[in-house]
């Protein structure tokens, strides 16, 4: 079920209505049915594996908490945790790239092979469950969860939470297990925040994300029939739209967690404005980066044992980074671009900010120039997201770098790229005051002034929404 | 829970009212804006030679060549994506408004569009009671969206259109660049049948045959021009004949005169596309009709 769907717009009212007339368990049986159904919309012969992974996971961390359990065997339990996660994650995300990837490294050598394909489709989600089950194991295992769900079915709507089921935020059991234990009220205040991040979510979904898209899909679709400058155009688009597509997704789900009672946590936060990579990490996807920062990055060494050792973590990390979003050697391109660019941020810091000083530049001008870079930067990684293969980013970036003509002629999206600029352009206004505590706090003590916004969002979004029904990006991941 | 409830009869009051009081405000803007279809609406005036058609009707009959030619004044109420049963609903609101044209040139490619499909004409749902109803049955929730919200209505490509001839009266929509070489050789190298495929809908046949009856009821000079296709695209083509044949039965089943010019046009730099002659082959295409006599009223 799409958040931006009919079905969807007569399911949450049933939802938080029948939400806040239960307590306690009933509350909690109804939670986890209620989102089963949502996930089940799509497909649900896939309901199993979720049920599969809560029922692994919660069963598993039984044993890993038991204190008196030799480390070993509570190693072999984490192991079997991960076996199965990953193992599910492997079969149906990653079993036919590998396939096809060493039949063709085969062939490559002389050796004449045909992959044995599965064929499979991939489940909605999988990607953010697993990783939020995982979390939940690592933590028993490291100790920083001390006591294990006892409460299946508080366990069972935690791994299957609706709003954040099929692309994030993915919310740790330590920070949404206690807040599940509560039976939290009405709350008219949380209710009406939660409402305007919902507002602001789909302003960034249909009116930014779904109008860039009419820029960026024609260009995918057939590259060759356009220039550089369309190609350029359809760059900076698509890093408008997948921040919209992302951030807005985020948004509508930590709204409607508010609405519950419940804190995701955020997952965006103006992240174009970032002045260097690791900034970009800590503005992006933040519960994702969080995530491989504390179970990879930091379980490979982190920073610790010298540069060199640093780098290799950092391109490692990324690497798997890349290659959790999608099963495809763009996705590893992608993912490496940006150990890479941290790599060189790293290298490369120091000096310019020993030359600013030499040059006696202004604060607020090398910041500029650093977010420029950043951002430009970006952009360019995102043509490897984006691309269906290597060949097609290849294509759009040989384009772009011969120059291939600097004219935009008829039937190239004018009007959605007109859309776009204004709407790109509503979005960075807001981001950057959003970025001043005081314009922040005095935005939020007026409640003339909130009210005037929702309404500002409801307007824009009926006069310039795009109602294509586009999914979210995210949801193949 | 009394503060929060009007908080929410605020939000809804101001939500509501700046709805009504902007969709009032690009109402007035559309009215005034010199765009074709917007002028339909307001009082356009009647005209000698009326056109109905697709994207091809729309780029290969310039109203202002036809006035400097033939000196008719003319309107062209074709565009990309209007279907044969659009074009229908725009002829009988043309007909309400403004009466009988003298002559109506009928583009028939539309026969293969989604017939349902109403696109970027939804704008117009407002102040055609036929164009809504054609909303209400291809996207529904579309149509009760409108309703709901005023502004609404107003998002389409269209509105931007109708924003821009705001400024100044519409640009010639004819152009002068021919077709990109590379595209015509990939054209030339594919074989007939990857070719787009020429698929007709029985509903707009049926809506042809509703057009050209009412042509002759009403004693208009009706006639069906099947104006140029790029040979490379059309010669050979798998569904030409039929194509052809089924236009030409619906036509001839009503008297109304068919001009086969498919082929009318060799020279491919007189194309934009396959589909679409530049600026030099629509003015070819015009002295054709003009030596037939279609312009002048004539067979």
């Amino acid at each position: 079920m799409l958040f931006n769907s009919i079905p969807f717009l007569i399911f949450a009212p049933l939802f938080f209505i029948t939400y806040f007339l239960l307590r306690g368990q009933a509350r909690l049986i109804f939670v986890a049915g209620a989102s089963y159904f949502f996930y089940a919309w799509w497909d649900w012969r896939f309901c199993g594996l979720l049920l599969l992974s809560s029922v692994v996971d919660f069963w598993i961390g039984h044993f890993l908490a038991r204190p008196d359990m030799a480390d070993r065997r509570r190693k072999m339990w984490l192991m079997l945790s991960l076996a199965v996660n990953l193992g599910m994650l492997g079969i149906f995300k990653y079993f036919d790239f590998f396939a096809q990837s060493f039949t063709a490294v085969l062939n490559a050598v002389g050796i004449e092979a045909t992959p044995l394909l599965l064929n499979v489709v991939l489940p909605v989600g999988i990607s953010f469950y697993t990783f939020q089950t995982l979390s939940y194991s690592i933590d028993l295992y490291r100790r920083t969860i001390t006591e294990p769900e006892t409460n299946f079915i508080r366990f069972a709507a935690y791994v299957a939470l609706f709003p954040q089921l099929v692309a994030g935020p993915i919310v740790r059991a330590a920070a949404l297990l206690p807040q599940l234990r509560e039976d939290h009220g009405v709350d008219w205040a949380r209710i009406g925040r939660g409402i305007e991040l919902i507002a602001w979510g789909f302003f960034l979904k249909l009116c930014l994300a779904d109008t860039a898209s009419l820029v960026v899909d024609p260009r995918y679709a057939k590259p060759e029939f356009y220039n550089a400058l369309s190609h350029l155009i359809g760059s900076f688009a698509f890093s408008f739209q997948i921040y919209g597509d992302f951030a807005g997704y985020s948004l509508i789900a930590i709204g409607l967690g508010a609405i519950m009672g419940l804190d995701f946590g955020i997952n965006f936060n103006r992240p174009y404005f970032a002045t260097s990579f690791g900034d970009f990490w800590t503005r992006w996807h933040i519960s994702l980066s969080r995530w491989i920062r504390d179970y990879i990055y930091i379980s490979l060494g982190g920073n610790r044992g010298g540069e060199l050792r640093t780098f290799r973590n950092l391109c490692i990390t990324m690497f798997l980074g890349g290659l959790w979003h999608g099963a495809g050697w763009n996705f590893v391109v992608w993912g490496l671009l940006h150990g890479f660019y941290q790599v060189l941020q790293r290298i490369f810091g120091p000096p310019f900010w020993r030359i600013v000083g030499f040059l006696r530049l202004p604060r607020m001008l090398s910041l500029g120039i650093l977010m420029l870079t950043v951002f430009l930067l970006t952009t360019f990684a995102w043509i490897f997201f984006r691309a269906d293969n290597f060949d097609q980013a290849w294509t759009i970036i040989g384009i772009i770098a011969r120059g291939e003509g600097w004219t935009l002629g008829a039937g190239e999206q004018m009007i959605a790229i007109a859309k776009m600029t204004v709407f790109a352009a509503i979005v960075i206004v807001v981001d950057a005051l959003g970025l001043h505590q005081r314009a922040r706090q005095y935005y939020l003590d007026r409640l003339p002034l909130r009210i005037a916004g929702l309404a500002a969002l409801g307007w824009l979004i009926a006069l310039g929404g795009t109602f294509s029904g586009a999914s979210f990006i995210y949801f193949q991941f | 829970m009394k503060r929060t409830s009007l908080i929410v009869i605020a939000l809804l009051v101001v939500l509501v009212l700046g709805d009504r009081l902007a969709g009032a405000v690009l109402s007035t803007m559309v009215m005034k804006s010199a765009n074709r279809f917007a002028a339909l609406y307001n009082d356009a005036g009647p005209v000698d030679v009326l056109v109905l058609g697709n994207s091809r009707a729309d780029l290969h009959f310039s109203p202002k060549m036809i006035r400097d030619q033939a000196g008719q004044s003319a309107r062209n109420l074709g565009l990309g994506g209007i279907s044969t049963v659009l074009a229908e609903a725009l002829l009988l609101d043309h007909l309400d408004a403004y009466g009988p044209p003298k002559v109506l040139i009928i583009e028939p490619s539309n026969i293969i569009t989604d017939p349902g499909k109403v696109g970027d004409m939804r704008l117009f749902a407002t102040w055609s009671d036929r164009i809504g109803q054609l909303v209400r049955a291809d996207t529904p929730e579309f149509y009760w969206a409108g309703r709901l919200s005023s502004l609404f209505n107003y998002n389409t490509d269209m509105f931007v259109r109708v924003l821009n001839d705001l400024r100044a009266r519409p640009a010639e929509r004819l152009t002068r660049a021919a077709m990109p070489a590379n595209l015509l050789a990939d054209l030339r190298a594919a074989p007939p049948e990857q070719r787009e495929r020429l698929v007709i809908r029985d509903e707009n046949l049926l809506a042809l045959d509703r057009i050209l009856k009412l042509a002759r009821d009403q004693g208009i000079n009706a006639h069906v021009v099947m104006t140029p296709y790029l040979p490379e695209f059309f010669r050979g083509h798998p569904d030409a004949a039929h194509w052809k044949s089924a236009i030409t039965a619906r036509a001839t089943a009503t008297g109304t005169p068919v001009h086969d010019l498919t082929g009318l046009i060799d020279d491919p730099a007189l194309f934009r596309d396959r589909h679409h002659l530049n600026r030099a082959g629509a003015v070819q295409l015009v002295h054709a009709l003009q030596h037939r006599g279609v312009l002048a009223g004539g067979e």
